[in-house]
Parts: structure tokens; C-alpha cells; sequence
């Protein structure tokens, strides 16, 4: 492997480390005014609902990215139904690999002519 | 990679841009700043974290990701204490991907479009099924809807990274005055 790269990968972990582990090192974060705590309280509900949204309706295409309701948003929905009635994360994810695959290979066979 | 710097949204944008031959300062600078996110997570999960020793913190530190950050927090407001057995059984999380990265390495060979077999939904769901349990309260998913929303808005327009970053902020607050409980 060539040494750039490794001076790459050694200071990416280094930046990285950094912002996880400040915030866990310092004291002062761990004791914090109410405002402040009931503010962080609804921090993991927002950062999870942006992950989510972004990972399930942006695709980045040569051009940037724009937003696509396709086979696995759709398998995401599924999960977040099976998830609120079911209670239970394997088969909420299990329902979206397998709804999302389903999906894309009926939109394969479509695009091969149909089932022949 | 997968072992020492443990983000996958930033090592997927490295690879891009080493490949395009971008410079490597641009490189790590981009790597802060996609992993920003994790500035957050530290500051909400601190104070769960104060009473373990700092060294124990420090090494509790590596593991903290999206998926362990949503893991742990769950973990915890159940119980209604932190543990240090279960935040490090989060860390499986991270077992996994590094494991998966040297599978990924080789079967990605084999597999023509991993896609195909649905796997890209993987992430995005188990997100949003976190998001179901977290959002208990009104002010909760208001929090995590305007979340979504400001994020998906901005991830149109902004770089990777960044919108997640300026909706972990800002959506919180909304969460908290719209329902009239200063943030």
C-alpha cells in the first residue's frame, strides 16, 4: 500500500476520533443546564429522522443529487409499519430487504419484456 | 480503513475523491466534516457517560456512530441508566462493518449489484425504525420529522455530511418552541 494512503487512512481516523471523543472526554459536557439537556434529548430523534430521509430519498447522480421514491423508500415505509405495529427491528428490516428486492426484480423483468 | 476510522459515509466520500485525485488535505478536511455529526452525539450522550472513568469514556469513545449513538440512547432511556455492557454491545454494530467491509471486499467480485439483493435498504430502515421507538412524545416527532425534512431539503444542495449535521441542530429547536418547551 503506498504511504500516502496510509498517512490518509492514519489522519482521517485521527479527525475522526476527534469528534467522538471530545465530547466524552471533557467534563464539562456531562454536566449541563436543563435547557440545554431537554434540547439534547430531542437530538437523536432529528439526526436519525435526517438519516433516514436522506438515505432513503436522495441518490447522487453525476449531475448532484436529487430526490428518487424508489424500490427501497418504499421498503423503508414498509419497515417503519412493521416497526410501529410489530415492535420488532429484525423483521422490520428483514420486510425492507425483502420488499425492496422483490420490487426491483419485478421492475428487471419489466424492463427484460415480461415473464416470457 | 473500516478498523481505524470506523465511518462509512466518510470513507465511501474518500474513496471518491482519492479517486478523482483530489489532495489529501481536502481529503481529511471533508472526513471532519462529514463526521461532525459525531460532535453531536458526543455532547447528547455525555451526560449518560459521566460516571464511568475518563480513560473507559475515551475507549467508549472509537465505537460512537450512527448506529451505536441510536442503539445506545434506546438502550438506556429503556433501562433508564447507561451500562456499560450494552453501549459496548452497540459496538457489535462496528464489528460488523469492518467484517462486512473485508467481505464486501472480496464477494463484491461475485455479486454484480449488491442492490439488487435489497441491502441498501438496510441502513435507511433501521434509521427510521430507531426514530419509531425514540419518537415518543409530541415533541419527539416533531423533532424527528422536521429532521427528515430539513435534511432530505438540504442534502439536495448542500455537501454530504452537512445536512445532517444542520438538522441535528436545528430541529431540535423547532421540536421544542413548536410545542412550546424551550429547547
Amino acid at each position: 500500500m503506498r504511504l500516502e494512503v496510509v498517512l490518509i487512512i492514519v489522519l482521517m481516523a485521527l479527525v475522526t476520533y476527534a469528534t467522538r471523543g471530545l465530547p466524552l472526554v471533557i467534563d464539562r459536557f456531562s454536566r449541563l443546564p436543563p435547557r440545554m439537556s431537554r434540547w439534547l434529548g430531542l437530538v437523536a430523534p432529528a439526526t436519525l429522522g435526517g438519516l433516514a430521509g436522506t438515505s432513503s430519498l436522495l441518490v447522487q447522480q453525476p449531475e448532484g443529487p436529487s430526490l428518487l421514491v424508489g424500490p427501497s423508500t418504499i421498503g423503508v415505509i414498509a419497515a417503519i409499519v412493521v416497526m410501529y405495529r410489530r415492535r420488532s427491528l429484525p423483521l422490520a428490516i428483514g420486510t425492507a430487504i425483502a420488499l425492496t428486492a422483490m420490487l426491483r426484480w419485478f421492475a428487471a423483468i419489466e424492463l427484460n419484456g415480461g415473464l416470457q | 480503513m473500516s478498523a481505524l476510522v470506523l465511518a462509512g459515509a466518510a470513507q465511501f466520500a474518500a474513496v471518491g475523491l482519492w479517486a478523482q485525485g483530489v489532495s489529501w488535505p481536502a481529503i481529511v478536511g471533508l472526513t471532519a466534516l462529514i463526521n461532525m455529526r459525531n460532535v453531536i452525539y458526543g455532547v447528547a450522550i455525555a451526560p449518560w457517560l459521566a460516571g464511568f472513568p475518563r480513560i473507559h469514556r475515551a475507549a467508549m469513545a472509537h465505537i460512537l456512530a450512527d448506529e451505536t449513538f441510536a442503539l445506545a440512547v434506546v438502550h438506556f432511556r429503556r433501562i433508564g441508566v447507561a451500562d456499560a455492557f450494552g453501549y459496548w454491545m452497540t459496538g457489535l454494530t462496528s464489528l460488523v462493518w469492518i467484517v462486512m467491509s473485508a467481505v464486501g471486499h472480496v464477494a463484491g467480485r461475485v455479486v454484480a449489484d449488491p442492490a439488487a439483493l435489497g441491502l441498501d435498504a438496510v441502513f435507511p430502515a433501521a434509521m427510521a425504525c430507531l426514530v419509531v421507538v425514540l419518537a415518543d412524545t409530541p415533541a419527539s416527532r416533531v423533532a424527528s420529522a422536521s429532521g427528515a425534512a430539513m435534511a432530505t431539503g438540504l442534502g439536495l444542495f448542500l455537501p454530504t455530511g452537512v445536512p445532517v449535521v444542520v438538522a441535528a441542530i436545528l430541529a431540535p429547536a423547532l421540536g421544542g418552541v413548536l410545542l412550546r418547551q424551550r429547547p
